[in-house]
């Protein structure tokens, strides 16, 4: 299973009263952190914002499995979907929200069937885009998070 | 008639709809919704239901939600700036619309009840817009639905001009309807989708317009007596202007998404097909039975992939639009 890469958990322009190195070393002069675990400062942050926030900040549902390439992830069948000019366009049948996927997305989107394995569906992509492999991974993975957080998915 | 009342079936579009109510200024909410339409005749298909009812105080509401209801959404509240609760209580949908009533929607019988504190209080629009919204979902299980929108016809193409409140809508519409092209409805047309295609049709009724608007057009004056006082905007019957028409049924041929905006000259710009969705989507689909809505979502996205649409950055430059949509229309 690829690793999922180690990121600031905030981007530093969005927190400038903050320095959070990705080297692992303590927070710079400007910082105010205290002497906190960096596991821990990411599930307190991940705590205070809600889950479409965490998302745009690239940062994950604590409490939430991790993602592994023999994992399936097939579509909600609570779920009406429509490919258009190759987006897709999805209805949330049981919020009504919509949400609208971008043409990767949407070959994702389009693969996620119940059947194959997320490692199955990164191959595809991979075959499909020019794109390396921890990429590749990290886009579908941060996809599929976000769909299963927004219950447009299902997991086994 | 009844009494003070009425139980009026109208004839939407082939579709019965019947409401019954005792009380007089449902009554005229009722006709100022959809007297527009004619006599719908006896027999052929079940007719849909609407009961509405008056109550002196919200507490007056004889339904309440049961220990079992699931509050599922919220949706704007007609007319208003409140939002309505939605609720799924066994087979019925509740529409909370707290201090101003509540309906209760048997979808699969064909029928709304609702209940509205003091309607008589309401200003006109507003007790309509109730009315209005319990045919609309009672429609929509038939397979046809309403679009927050103008639409007008020329020639038997239709051009849908769908957008929020305040978004250019009716100003496009009567500068359209000034040029020649045909009204269908300038707030709620309705859209059906057959084998041989979607279709759009008209929904009679007033047209309601700002004093702004009203200042565009200096010959909607023509109909100064029949002009009313709504709550934001004054309304007026088509009919009254010399000049503007209605239309009929169409295909339509343009759908428009248009933004008000602070400039001198408008732009349109092709809009992209997954783009013009989002943007149709939520001026049609309130999201109520499942399986409905995800038959109106196909519906709306066979209708964006067939159908030319274009973002319309709305200038000062009203008089200008329906060259530019002749050309659109031409080219389609």
């Amino acid at each position: 299973m690829p690793d999922e890469p180690e990121k600031a958990f905030i981007p530093r322009h969005l927190r400038p009263d903050l320095t959070f190195p990705d080297d692992g070393s303590p927070p710079g002069p400007g910082g105010t952190l205290p002497d906190t675990p960096r596991p821990e400062l990411r599930r307190r942050a991940a705590d205070l914002l809600g889950a479409a926030l965490r998302d745009c900040l690239g940062v994950g549902d604590p409490d939430a499995p991790p993602l592994g390439p023999e994992q399936v992830c097939g579509r909600s069948s609570d779920v009406a979907w429509t490919a258009v000019d190759g987006e897709a366009v999805l209805l949330d049948l049981a919020s009504g929200y919509y949400f609208s996927l971008n043409p990767v997305g949407t070959a994702i989107w389009e693969l996620l069937d119940g059947e194959r394995t997320l490692g199955a569906i990164h191959d595809a992509v991979r075959g499909r885009f020019r794109v390396d492999r921890e990429t590749a991974w990290e886009d579908l993975a941060a996809l599929v998070r976000r769909l299963r957080g927004e219950k447009l998915v299902t997991m086994r | 008639m009844t009494g003070t009342g009425c139980e009026s079936p109208y004839d939407v579009h082939g579709h019965g709809v019947r409401v019954r109510t005792e009380d007089a200024a449902l009554a005229f909410s009722a006709r100022e919704a959809l007297g527009g339409f004619g006599p719908a005749p006896d027999g052929g298909e079940p007719m849909l239901e609407i009961e509405l009812h008056a109550v002196a105080r919200r507490t007056d509401v004889p339904v309440r939600p049961s220990a079992a209801a699931v509050l599922v959404g919220h949706a704007p509240q007609p007319g208003g700036t409140v939002g309505c609760a939605m609720l799924r209580d066994g087979p019925l949908w509740l529409l909370d619309f707290d201090d101003a009533g509540l309906f209760a929607l048997d979808l699969d019988a064909g029928r709304v009840e609702g209940w509205l504190v003091e309607p008589g209080r309401m200003a006109p629009d507003w007790a309509a817009s109730f009315v209005l919204l319990a045919a609309i979902e009672l429609l929509r299980t038939r397979g046809i639905y309403a679009v927050h929108g103008a639409a007008l016809e020329k020639s038997g193409r239709g051009v849908l001009i769908a957008g929020p409140s305040g978004c250019g809508k009716t100003t496009a519409c009567l500068a359209l309807a000034r040029a020649g092209y045909r009204v269908l409805s300038d707030d709620h047309p309705l859209l059906r989708f057959a084998a041989a295609g979607p279709e759009l049709l008209p929904f009679p009724g007033r047209i309601a317009v700002t004093e702004r608007t009203i200042g565009w057009f200096p010959e909607l004056r023509q109909a100064q007596d029949g002009f009313r006082q709504d709550t934001r905007k004054r309304s007026f019957d088509l009919a009254d202007v010399a000049g503007y028409r209605t239309g009929h049924a169409c295909r339509p041929a343009l759908l428009v998404f248009p933004r008000i905006m602070e400039c001198d000259r408008s732009v349109l710009e092709p809009l992209g097909k997954a783009r013009a969705l989002e943007e149709l989507l939520p001026q049609t689909l309130l999201v109520l039975d499942a399986a409905l809505a995800a038959r109106q979502f196909q519906s709306m996205a066979a209708l964006v992939r067939e159908t030319p649409a274009y973002r319309l950055y709305f200038g000062e430059d009203v008089a200008a639009l329906p060259q530019r949509i002749d050309r659109l229309l031409e080219a389609a």
